[in-house]
Formats: C-alpha cells, sequence, structure tokens
C-alpha cells in the first residue's frame, strides 16, 4: 500500500493534503471503481426502528439495492394465548400488541363479540367509546410526530409533543386508571362511567391540542431541512399499497381514503363528520402531513362527542360468563395506524375457537423493502420513519 | 355487490368448484376447491365487478381431522364489498399444501409464511418459506394447531378456570382456607374462628365427596363452591363481629391489648 502511494506513475497524480504535504496516488486500469454489494444488518436496536426490527440490506455503494424486514423479534404468541383466554381477558390482551393504539384494539373485540352476541350497547357507551377511540389516536399520532422529527435530527419536536401527550395520558388514566393499558372497554359497554371533571378537561385540552398542531405543522413542514428529506423520498403508489394491504396514513398518503370509519361505520362515527385527509404523492412528507391532519380531524369529532353525549348507562346488561354463540365474524376498526381487525371464530365457549389480530403494521412493514429499493442509504431512515408501525403490532 | 350476488358471481365462474358459501354477518364466504383456489383470487382481483384490490389478511384454521383452512380476506375499496376466500388444504393433517396466492397479490407473501409458521401448510410456489417469521428458526412444531399444547397452561392452570378434577379442587381450596383462617383468626385473636374453620372444611370435604358419585359432576361442584362460599362469608362474619368484640373489650382493658398485638405480629 505504502509502496503504491509512493511510487511515482505515469497515471498518478498529487492530492493536496495537509498544508506542507501532498498525497500521491496511482490509478490503475482505466480510472474505474469495482464495486461489490455490501450487506448491512440495521436493527434489532437502532433509532430508525421504533422498536426492535431488524432490517437486513443490500447496498451498492450508496444504494440500497434490496433490503428483507427480520420480524418476530417480539413475538408473544397472542393468537394462541386468546384461545386460553375468556373474553374480558382478552380484552386485557389486546392492549398490548400496538401498545400505541391500545383503546382502538380492544374496543375491536368488543365490537366483534357484541355483534355475535347481538348486544345493544348503551348510546352513552358508544359516545363515550368513539371519543376514546378518538384520544388515544390523537395521543398514538403525537408519538409519532415527534419521533419522525427526532429520525430527521430534529430534537425538539419530541419535547414538546410529549407535553400534550402527557396531557392526554392524565386524561385517560382518570377515566380508565391505566396510561398504556386502559382495559376501560367491557364486552356490553365500559367498566366505569367517566370522571366528574373529564368533559371539562377535556373540552379545554382539544383547543390546545389543534393550537399545538399547528405550531409542529410549521415547525417541521415548514422546515427547509425537513422537507428536502422527505419530499419526493419514498414514493408509494396506491395500487402498490392496495396489493400489500397497506392500510392508514400511508395509504392515504397515497390518495385513497379507504377508512372503515367513513365506509362501514363502526361505534358512533356514522352520526359525527369524519373528515379523511387524503395526499397525492404518497411520499414521506405526504405520510407525515397526513398524519398531522388526522389529529386536527380527530379533534374535530372530540368536540361532535362531546356536544352528543347523552346521558344513560355506560353497559348492557351482559351474562356473567359470556360466551360468543357458534360462528365466525370479521371487524374491523380504523385503527391510528391503519385497519385493524378481529376474525374470531367461536364454538358456542367462553374463549375463542380461533382469533386473528390482523394488524395494520404487520402489512405495512412488509411494503418496506419496496420503497427501500433503489434509494439511497441516508434515506432509509426518512422511509422507515414515515411508515408508521409499531414493532410488537407486527410480531404480535 | 350483497354477499348472496358474489356468491353466484363465483358458483357461475367455478361451477361444482365452489364447494360451499354462506353469508357471515354480511360478508360473503367463499369455500373452492384448491385447485382453483388462485383462478379464484384473481377473478376477484380483476374482475370489475368484485375489484377486490385490496389484500387484507390471511389465517389458517386447524378442522380437526379434516386438517387446515386457509382463509384469505380480500376488500373493495371501490364498491366496499367482503370476500372470504377459503380453501380446505389437500393433504389432511400430515402434508397439508395449498397453491400460492404470492402471484396474485403481493401481499400474500408473508401472510403465507406466517400461516406456515403456526399451521405448517406449505404453500407450493412460494419464493421462500423459511425462515419461520415470528418464531425461532429452530423452532419446532406448528404452534397455533389445537394439539400443539400451551405449556404453561398444562404446568399451571389459569386461575378461576374451573378446575377438572373435584379432588386437586378441594385440595386447593383446603390450602386457602387454611391461610385464610389463620388470616383471620389472628387478626381477630379468637379462639373461637378455629373449630368454626374445622367444622366448614369437613362440610365441604363432603360435599365434593358428594360431587365425585354425582351424575352431573359440574352442577354439584358448582353447588359445592357456592355452599364452600357461603361458609366462607359467614366465616369472615363471624370473625369481623369476633373483632369488634375483641376491640371493645380491647378498650376496657387496655393494657393488655397493645401487648397481644405485639405477640401476633412476631409469631
Amino acid at each position: 500500500m505504502s509502496e503504491t502511494l509512493a511510487s511515482e506513475t505515469s497515471a498518478g497524480g498529487v492530492l493536496p493534503g495537509a498544508p506542507g504535504e501532498a498525497l500521491q496516488v496511482e490509478v490503475r486500469g482505466e480510472g474505474e471503481l469495482q464495486t461489490q454489494d455490501m450487506n448491512l444488518n440495521v436493527g434489532p436496536q437502532h433509532p430508525a426502528t421504533h422498536g426492535v426490527l431488524r432490517v437486513v440490506i443490500d447496498v451498492d455503494g450508496e444504494r440500497i439495492v434490496g433490503a428483507q424486514p427480520v420480524v418476530g423479534y417480539m413475538h408473544r404468541a397472542f393468537e394462541k394465548l386468546a384461545e386460553h383466554r375468556d373474553y374480558r381477558q382478552i380484552i386485557a390482551l389486546v392492549n398490548r400488541h400496538d401498545w400505541l393504539s391500545a383503546f382502538c384494539n380492544e374496543v375491536g373485540v368488543a365490537l366483534a363479540v357484541e355483534q355475535m352476541m347481538e348486544l345493544e350497547v348503551p348510546e352513552r357507551a358508544q359516545w363515550i367509546r368513539t371519543m376514546m377511540c378518538e384520544w388515544n389516536r390523537i395521543m398514538n399520532h403525537l408519538m409519532f410526530v415527534s419521533s419522525f422529527g427526532l429520525e430527521l435530527g430534529a430534537i425538539t419536536p419530541m419535547f414538546y409533543a410529549f407535553r400534550e401527550r402527557e396531557d392526554i395520558q392524565h386524561l385517560m388514566e382518570s377515566a380508565t386508571g391505566g396510561r398504556l393499558h386502559f382495559t376501560y372497554t367491557r364486552v356490553g359497554g365500559l367498566k366505569d362511567d367517566l370522571p366528574l371533571g373529564f368533559l371539562k378537561a377535556s373540552e379545554e385540552l382539544v383547543p390546545v391540542v389543534r393550537r399545538r398542531n399547528q405550531e409542529y405543522r410549521d415547525l417541521l413542514l415548514g422546515n427547509e431541512i425537513f422537507r428536502a428529506r422527505t419530499k419526493g423520498i419514498g414514493a408509494l403508489e396506491p395500487e402498490v399499497a392496495l396489493d400489500y394491504g397497506v392500510s392508514g396514513p400511508s395509504l392515504h398518503a397515497t390518495g385513497v381514503a379507504e377508512d372503515s370509519r367513513v365506509t362501514e361505520p363502526y361505534l358512533k362515527y356514522d352520526e359525527v363528520d369524519v373528515a379523511v385527509p387524503v395526499a397525492r404523492n404518497g411520499d414521506s412528507y405526504d405520510r407525515f402531513q397526513v398524519l398531522l391532519d388526522r389529529i386536527d380531524a380527530s379533534c374535530d369529532i372530540i368536540e361532535q362527542c362531546l356536544a352528543n353525549l347523552p346521558p344513560g348507562p355506560i353497559s348492557a346488561k351482559v351474562p356473567k360468563q359470556i360466551k360468543a354463540p357458534e360462528g365466525a365474524i370479521y371487524v374491523r376498526t380504523e385503527n391510528p395506524l391503519g385497519q385493524g381487525g378481529y376474525y374470531l371464530i367461536s364454538d358456542g365457549g367462553k374463549q375463542p375457537y380461533r382469533m386473528r389480530m390482523r394488524t395494520p403494521s404487520f402489512n405495512n412493514v412488509q411494503m418496506i423493502p419496496h420503497l427501500l429499493q433503489g434509494e439511497l442509504l441516508s434515506d432509509m431512515v426518512a422511509i422507515m420513519g414515515s411508515v408508521y408501525f409499531v414493532v410488537g403490532d407486527v410480531d404480535r | 355487490m350483497s354477499p348472496d350476488d358474489i356468491a353466484d358471481l363465483f358458483v357461475d365462474r367455478f361451477g361444482a368448484q365452489v364447494i360451499d358459501h354462506h353469508d357471515v354477518y354480511g360478508k360473503a364466504t367463499i369455500t373452492v376447491a384448491p385447485e382453483v383456489l388462485v383462478d379464484a383470487a384473481r377473478v376477484c382481483k380483476e374482475s370489475p365487478e368484485l375489484a377486490c384490490t385490496f389484500f387484507d389478511f390471511m389465517t389458517g384454521v386447524d378442522l380437526g381431522d379434516e386438517g387446515f383452512a386457509v382463509l384469505t380476506h380480500l376488500y373493495s375499496p371501490e364498491h366496499r364489498h367482503h370476500v372470504h376466500l377459503r380453501a380446505v388444504a389437500r393433504g389432511g393433517r400430515e402434508d397439508p399444501r395449498l397453491p400460492t396466492l404470492t402471484g396474485v397479490y403481493r401481499g400474500a407473501n408473508w401472510q403465507e409464511r406466517e400461516v406456515w409458521d403456526m399451521f405448517g401448510v406449505v404453500f407450493e410456489g412460494h419464493p421462500g418459506l423459511a425462515p419461520r417469521i415470528l418464531t425461532v428458526e429452530n423452532f419446532e412444531g406448528w404452534p397455533l394447531r389445537k394439539d400443539f399444547a400451551l405449556t404453561s397452561r398444562l404446568a399451571k392452570p389459569w386461575p378461576g378456570e374451573p378446575q377438572k378434577s373435584s379432588e386437586s379442587k378441594t385440595g386447593g381450596s383446603k390450602g386457602g382456607d387454611g391461610t385464610g383462617a389463620a388470616a383471620t383468626g389472628g387478626a381477630a385473636a379468637s379462639s373461637g374462628a378455629a373449630p368454626a374453620g374445622d367444622q366448614q372444611q369437613g362440610e365441604r370435604a363432603d360435599d365434593a365427596q358428594g360431587a365425585e358419585h354425582g351424575a352431573e359432576q359440574a352442577e354439584s361442584d358448582r353447588v359445592a363452591r357456592a355452599k364452600a362460599k357461603a361458609a366462607e362469608m359467614r366465616r369472615k362474619k363471624q370473625a369481623e363481629r369476633e373483632a369488634q368484640q375483641a376491640q371493645q373489650d380491647g378498650q376496657g382493658q387496655q393494657d393488655d391489648a397493645p401487648g397481644d398485638q405485639g405477640e401476633e405480629g412476631s409469631s
């Protein structure tokens, strides 16, 4: 090595080094660089992976030529466990696969069992569920708003967004008793009525969240660096998104406004105006914009819930032991990260025969290699951070 | 399209290859022969009247001796209808096989890997089912099959679950009873509670024996449990009364009371 550096050849040249030094280089052949694909492991512990997602990528220089997510590090066999628990316990269980959308998950299970049992859930319970789903959605989105900023090097949004997250968490904790795993839903209604002062606190918090959301919009979407790093990066086509079963903000960013709150309203979504924000290009920037817009839309829904909340009981009369009648049902809900669904097969017992958890993150992560193909390595974080997923939701 | 219309369309198209179809809570469930599964999926996706472009999920179902069924859920964002496409794998429990849908939907790739991982259904033509997607690479067995037992449940039944043998039931509740009696007895500082507890236990053991011989074991089990619970409540109430009594007595002779409590605390 030192020999080549030192030797003087006709093809070589002198490059400027430190003052007083010069580096001599020799170029052999035609001067073309031979490249070789390199295999690079990202994760399981990496800031861009939101948990323990591991991606094995092949890079040719700076270009990603292939990527393969390796999932399963957090597999907890929830589907097997569900076959050994009764429905009340399953509600506690499904809180845990997507821990950022706990409430929306538990509502999905309750809806499935209620539909099979033909239970009439009281109005008040349905309105409260709707409102809580939206609070949970905002909480979830604030997490991704902040973490996406963090991944692109902006630390400030993380601190700011956690301020509102904390407020919402306090609010939900006051009603449910849980910060992360609420377990507030019961088959047939809710665990408890709302505590005194909840509605007033909700009413006051909505404008705060809306105002702060505008701040994030200015802070991030208005940021030159942010725009440069996200615009046109990781563009997803609507046909491909549907083919992979991608849902939620990632699908809406491609222009497909498929949202089961609108197309197949559950709870009280048919009695409120649900705005489904969409974008056109399906790139990282659009996905992030949709996320911010969804927070505003959720604020609107919460205000409508507060205006419409009727008095009354919060739980239907249910038998002591809940047994879903024999049969199968698929119930889907629009979870914060996309379409969540439970396919429940019951043999008439108090435990399900089979419970399939359709989680949005699984399908979304499967699509990531498609986005990474051909992109620059430095854009990987901007792409993976904007396909919003929770690893627990992938692995279940 | 309504579920009936969807079923008609499939019957028109595939005739006898459509084994079964029904409407499940407003969603069409079509069972087709494995030979036409891929064609059926293609029809779902490409025919303009179905246009099920959204690939939702895929799941295996253990059918017992019949083997395994694989159900694919497809949805049309355009027409807002659902199709559950179902096929029973060939080869029974030993060697379940189905053709892959990866040629039709890209999303089928991981979903099929998961079904293989969980049920052992092999999808012919799949680009690569291994390595196992969710479980560890060297995992043995197919976790979601019904004959794959949940080890933790074998070792210890879920608390609150009705136990199978009445033998273990009485054993378990006796232990619980003993500690309960000790605790309440200690707090109440009464000598009356202990014999009362013994009596209840005797009663309960008799009940349990009766249950063993009874024709409807579950029924009498429940009766026994109810009786035991009632007895426990009675005992608790009595202990409470005695505790109150003791307290009232204690107020009369305050010198003795602290010494008593200290002793029990140390024991």
